[in-house]
């Protein structure tokens, strides 16, 4: 598809892989150290790969939507500074083909980081001796790349609509830093803000007893939490790309 | 200060930010009350009042949020100045210094609007859950205050040393959003280094975690601390802008 | 010219400005007694052509006045109100030039000033510009690529090719004296009558005879010696070079002189 084609180009020495290494690789730190740590000092706990899930999840759920809200506000600010979305569809480049080329881009790399983390939660809680779990793996995995795309659907919007870059940049952080509030956000309230579905399709959820964590117990319904979130997710992109080709001014 | 009244002229929308601030601090406090409610008991049987809002508003407020708003600012002040060469032609004027100081200072102003705005709230919560306040009570939310946001104003000097640095307002606002949230991972994996890392200092002032009033070599040391990386910040800003070329 | 702002550091050579030696220190001098345009327009999008203005003056310190005075001058009175980011090209050049013009600048650098302006814009612009001097007592260097328009403008010119001042004096310095061209039916014969007579010839080719430019009283006496020997004459006139034509050779003479070096 050309209009891709066209779109990597545009990244040329743009070094945005830059940018996803900082959120990234800070992300995958901090996991790597929360993951160390926990599994070391826990005793309470099995030490399962729901135990690695849980923890690390409470931190991607912050960072997820944080790498898709600067990934898209990127791709955007790149045609707002050179001034280009005019000239664009003056090229006969529709609309809709443009959010969608850029939508392919910010949730390819959006879906590359999001492999590259559960990946590594995988190695580092095999290599702490926690048994593999392959199929709870690919539950979280699928959850999250399908909650990535109605993140990233609404910040793209957001981010072509606006020239300010703040405004992206604020709703999307915000939206997604809420959910650092008591740990996990309420799934009834949760399933409302996109943002916050990285945490909401956590296969698993923290016991507590007293303040210790007991253990990392399967959620009810995730196939019902995920198909949610898949859906929300397809709407958002539908939704996004006829209000931004409906656009008439630029 | 000419240069302050020009960049206030210049920020014209800056009051959406402000908007956003509001609903932040009240998120904050709001979970603050909450996390009191939801253990009341506990926190009467341990007779933590205030406290206890101050602690869990504190935390998040200090680490995510606060940083949050001052990275959001500083990245604004300097994309201005990015966008349509603008850093060039007040180089040309031998201005692009004292404009620097300029958004030093009304970022300062604010830092300290935005903690006040926390410290009110506090305040407010407070007295509506009926606690008890002693004038050594409110003190401390006011001098925790201050000294949270002499930590803010080190990551508002590093934040705009970043913005001239990087023209880019998203990466900006990663980069200090990473090294907010890096601070959780300070804490988790070389505690000591809490004291000396940038974007933790709003925490430590702010006695989140401590919740006690800190001794004076502590304050001193915070406070020498601070100052440093703030001068050391707003030098190598000016040796950047004074060397760049254009 | 950015580095007569300071905007650049010369690799090698001194600047002087304004009778002092550029540095940071005399900067601080300096730049305030300058204004300048380099490159495109410099502006803040989100805020009118008058709050860019008034910006301007309270960062150079200028009176109140200055702003209507700077708007007026550059005829963007009328739209003083829209947002910079709004306007035409023409008028973001009209904003750039008017923020030169506030602080009352001794000296005016303007990169390319008539850029993006139609026809009467380049006009009233151009005369503009060469109004300043008189006006308000200022110096004005305008740097072009048009020919056309130096040549309206500037009293004194230089020219640049590579690094390198090719040429640096009075406009009238570059005008060539010209050569007298005869259109003959007889070139060579005529030539040589010519020449054995004492007239100067400097070059016969095809059907025309050049020669010096000579003074006006020696023209009849040429036309006449030449009709008197029976030479039919097709065309006396005198050809001069265009500006054009002497700043290509010059510039291409610098370029075999650099090749050959």
């Amino acid at each position: 598809m050309t209009a891709m084609g066209v779109e990597v180009s545009k990244l040329r020495r743009k070094r945005l892989w830059l940018t996803v290494l900082l959120v990234l690789g800070f992300e995958l730190l901090w996991i790597v150290a929360i993951l160390t740590v926990s599994l070391s000092r826990e005793t309470t706990a099995p030490h399962t790969m729901g135990y690695a899930i849980g923890q690390a999840s409470q931190v991607h759920a912050i960072v997820a939507p944080i790498l898709a809200t600067v990934v898209v506000s990127r791709l955007a600010a790149m045609e707002h500074d050179g001034a280009m979305l005019p000239v664009l569809f003056a090229a006969n480049q529709s609309r809709g083909s443009l959010f969608l080329t850029k939508y392919a881009v910010a949730a390819t790399i959006s879906t590359t980081a999001t492999v590259i983390v559960v990946a590594a939660v995988a190695l580092v809680a095999g290599g702490q001796g926690v048994p593999a779990d392959p199929g709870l793996m690919i539950a979280w995995l699928l959850g999250l790349v399908l909650a990535n795309l109605g993140i990233v659907a609404i910040q793209l919007l957001l981010a072509l609509l606006f020239q300010r870059q703040a405004v992206t940049l604020t709703v999307g952080i915000v939206g997604g830093l809420v959910g650092s509030f008591a740990g996990f956000v309420p799934p009834t309230i949760a399933a409302f803000i996109p943002w916050q579905y990285p945490g909401l399709v956590t296969p698993v959820r923290m016991e507590q007893t007293g303040g210790t964590i007991t253990g990392f117990p399967l959620v009810d319904h995730l196939g019902v939490l995920i198909a949610l979130v898949g859906v929300v997710g397809a709407a958002c992109t539908a939704a996004g790309t006829a209000v931004f080709a409906h656009r008439v001014s630029r | 200060m000419s240069a302050l009244g020009i960049e206030r002229q210049k920020s014209k929308r800056a009051w959406i930010l402000l908007v956003v601030a509001v609903l932040l601090v009240g998120l904050n406090v709001f979970n603050g009350a909450g996390n009191y409610l939801g253990n009341a008991d506990i926190f009467e049987a341990q007779g933590l009042t205030w406290i206890a809002v101050w602690g869990q508003a504190g935390l998040l407020w200090a680490i995510l949020f606060f940083p949050f708003l001052i990275t959001v600012r500083a990245a604004s002040l300097t994309r201005m100045e990015h966008e349509q060469a603008n850093w060039r032609r007040l180089a040309s004027y031998g201005a692009h210094l004292r404009i620097y100081r300029g958004k030093i200072v009304l970022l300062a102003g604010f830092v300290l609007l935005c903690q006040a705005m926390f410290v009110a709230a506090v305040l407010v919560v407070s007295l509506a859950l009926g606690f008890d306040l002693t004038p050594s009570d409110v003190a401390a939310m006011l001098s925790w205050g201050l000294l949270g946001a002499v930590g803010g104003m080190t990551v508002a000097a590093i934040q705009l040393l970043v913005g001239i640095l990087v023209r880019s307002f998203a990466t900006n606002v990663a980069i200090g959003l990473v090294a907010s949230i890096g601070s959780l991972m300070v804490t988790l994996v070389a505690p000591l280094l809490e004291a000396v890392y940038p974007y933790a200092q709003i925490g430590v002032g702010m006695r989140v975690r401590a919740l006690d009033w800190p001794t004076l070599p502590e304050t001193l040391g915070y406070l020498t601390g601070n100052l440093l990386l703030i001068l050391v910040a707003v030098f190598v800003g000016r040796l950047v802008l004074r060397r760049r070329e254009h | 010219m950015k580095m007569l702002l300071g905007l650049v550091a010369p690799t090698s050579g001194r600047v002087q400005m304004l009778g002092e030696p550029f540095s940071q220190r005399s900067a601080k001098r300096v730049l305030p007694r300058v204004g300048s345009l380099i490159e495109s327009p410099s502006f803040y999008g989100h805020l009118t052509g008058r709050e860019n203005l008034d910006i301007v003056r309270r960062i150079k310190g200028a009176p109140t006045t200055a702003v209507d005075a700077a708007l007026e001058t550059v005829r963007l009175t009328q739209a003083a109100k829209k947002l910079a980011k709004e306007y035409s090209l023409g008028m973001k050049q009209r904003l750039g030039i008017a923020m030169a013009l506030l602080g009352s600048p001794e000296l005016l650098i303007l990169d390319e000033p008539t850029n993006g302006l139609d026809p009467a814009g380049i006009h009233e612009i151009r005369e503009l510009i060469k109004s300043l001097p008189r006006t308000h007592g200022l110096t004005v260097i305008v740097s072009s690529h048009l020919l056309s328009e130096i040549e309206q403008m500037a009293d004194t010119i230089g020219i640049i090719n590579q690094g390198r001042m090719l040429y640096q004096g009075s406009l009238s310095g570059l005008e060539d004296a010209g050569r007298l061209v005869l259109t003959l039916e007889d070139a060579e014969q005529a030539a040589a009558m010519l020449r054995a007579q004492g007239w100067q010839i400097e070059q016969v080719q095809g059907r025309e005879v050049t020669l010096p430019v000579y003074e006006d009283k020696h023209i009849p006496q040429l036309v006449s010696s030449m009709v008197n020997a029976g030479v039919g004459i097709y065309r006396v006139e005198i050809r001069r070079r265009s500006l054009e034509e002497t700043f290509l050779e010059l510039t291409e003479r610098a370029q075999t002189v650099q090749v050959a070096a």
